[in-house]
């Protein structure tokens, strides 16, 4: 029997590893392009409404290019935002939802946790009457629920971590159906996109621990016991550094993330879907 | 576009094989776990390390009614203990567990050496002493990103590559119906089965081992386009009645296989 046949020339569904590898693999061979439509982005966002809904279209097009990489039909970068211009207002559409309803879980999740949290509290005052007791306690049970609230709510991120994508890539979507539809492909795999995303942060922390080295060139100004004076000029500009640093460093990592994202949307689809996953073309 | 990096290596034997290189996102992801399972069982050794050392020198200091400074000697073995741990974990691991720790294994890589043999105590000691360096500003972290061969400064020492375990043609984990396979007895007297390719044969495999987890709309369509090429493929005139996709399918896996390997 053969053995080690790739059925078509695309990708085999991905581990975790290689979604954030591939990713960085995207990235780095159009580094100059993606960071120039991040930067378009970042410029357009500072004019509202039309700038917001302009600069979430530009930073789908990147996830768009990459994704045209992955299933290899590339497409130029340009023509990939041409595509997506007609969408522009959808895409605005779709991230406003995407925040009302993370706002409505949010909110939903602080109402629970209060009702959970004060039901015992007033049980415990009525029990134990050892006030010293109950306020250990209760802060136990704080951080215990503090703990579930964010495990919910980073699950919940996972699932609307690919949201506005089906509307970048597929025809006849609008900003209800791309949420749903990313609803259903993420359906089961949210702890996998979670992995990948803590593997991705754990990859781009060292360019943050760069961006913090300023705040360690203060200590021996400051130690050295300054006047009022030098110590407000020395914190402004180590502050006013570490911001640009931080700034330069976000936009940088703009299109990593865009391409992280077209990986996981390219690899849920080849799963759930078995995109890329025919018989080879005859007609030739 | 080639999203991962592969070599070409020679054996001793002049074999040439070729690997996947292990990337920098399993690489993070192997480590990432390693990182858990050591710093979890250092802990672990101090806590129990700690609650001892402070017994003993309690009795000791109840016996001799004296302080001995024992707790510096405690503190030296202990720290000596929690390096030989660090370093052992990874050297024990790579040596025998031919080139894997557990975090390699769960991120399916392993180390192995610059000619493809395993990998021996020397190279994996020489690995483990460099990594402090290698993770100190991530100075790794870029060697394996930019390089070509995806070499950290241990890799660069020691001489070992570290690579992808190769995709093995799992054994078929999908079960195929009874209707399937009786049309399986049947199909090469009504069609050309030795039409297909072994291509065509692999993706209708890879589809039969990944249905199961298929959104069920994408997975009809899937099944009927793949279903039609095949038959016009095998140029299968006639379809018995009452056949689904799926079934089909099944069937063409199976007669293919049958043919291509008479006497299973």
């Amino acid at each position: 029997m053969s053995q080690n046949i790739n059925p078509s020339s695309s990708l085999p569904p991905l581990s975790t590893g290689n979604v954030v590898s591939a990713g960085i693999r995207i990235y780095r061979s159009h580094f100059k392009q993606y960071l120039g439509l991040a930067f378009k982005a970042l410029l357009w966002w500072f004019i509202p409404v039309y700038g917001w809904a302009k600069s979430a279209a530009i930073l789908a097009a990147i996830c768009r290019h990459a994704f045209s990489e992955l299933i290899d039909k590339p497409e130029s970068t340009s023509n990939s935002c041409e595509q997506l211009n007609p969408r522009l207002w959808d895409f605005w559409v779709t991230g406003i939802l995407v925040g009302l309803i993370n706002f409505g879980i949010n909110l939903g999740l602080s109402l629970a946790a209060g009702i959970i949290l004060i039901i015992p509290v007033i049980l415990l005052k009525v029990i134990v009457k050892d006030s010293a007791i109950t306020t250990s306690l209760t802060s136990l049970l704080q951080i215990f629920i503090r703990l579930i609230t964010f495990v919910i709510q980073i699950w919940f991120q996972a699932r609307f971590f690919v949201s506005e994508l089906p509307l970048a890539m597929e025809d006849n979507m609008d900003s209800t159906t791309t949420i749903t539809r990313s609803w259903q492909l993420t359906q089961g795999y949210a702890v996998k996109i979670q992995t990948i995303l803590f593997v991705a942060y754990l990859i781009t922390a060292p360019l943050f621990i760069v961006a913090f080295l300023p705040l360690f060139f203060m200590i021996p100004v400051l130690a050295s016991h300054p006047s009022q004076d030098t110590i407000i000029s020395v914190v402004a500009i180590s502050v006013l550094v570490m911001a640009i640093l931080i700034i330069i460093f976000s936009v940088l990592m703009i299109p990593f993330w865009q391409a992280i994202k077209a990986v996981i949307y390219y690899d849920l689809r080849s799963r759930k879907e078995g995109l890329g996953l025919q018989l080879r073309d005859r007609s030739i | 576009m080639h999203f991962f990096n592969r070599v070409t290596l020679q054996t001793p034997e002049s074999v040439e094989l070729e690997f996947t290189l292990a990337g920098i996102g399993n690489r993070a992801l192997a480590l990432l776990i390693d990182y858990i399972v050591l710093f979890g069982s250092l802990t672990l050794f101090w806590i129990l390390w700690a609650i001892f050392a402070t017994q003993l020198a309690d009795l000791l200091s109840n016996v001799t009614g004296k302080n001995s400074g024992l707790e510096v000697w405690l503190l030296a073995i202990a720290l000596l203990i929690n390096f030989f741990v660090y370093m052992g974990y990874f050297v024990f691991f790579e040596v025998f567990w031919q080139g894997q720790t557990p975090g390699k294994r769960y991120a399916k890589i392993r180390v192995i050496q610059d000619d493809g043999r395993r990998v021996s105590i020397q190279q994996a000691t020489l690995r483990s002493l460099l990594r402090p360096i290698d993770d100190t500003l991530f100075i790794g972290a870029f060697l394996i990103m930019l390089g070509r061969k995806e070499k950290r400064l241990g890799d660069m020492a020691a001489g070992t590559l570290v690579i992808q375990e190769e995709y093995v043609v799992a054994t078929t984990n999908f079960s195929i119906s009874e209707p399937a396979k009786q049309l399986a007895q049947q199909l090469p007297q009504m069609a050309d089965v030795s039409q297909l390719l072994p291509d065509d044969f692999a993706a209708i495999r890879e589809y039969l081992q990944r249905r199961g987890g298929m959104l069920p709309k994408a997975k009809v369509d899937l099944s009927l386009q793949l279903a039609r090429q095949v038959r016009t493929i095998i140029a299968l005139e006639k379809l018995p009645e009452g056949l689904t996709p799926d079934i089909f399918l099944e069937a063409v896996y199976l007669a293919y296989q049958q043919q291509s390997s008479p006497g299973f």
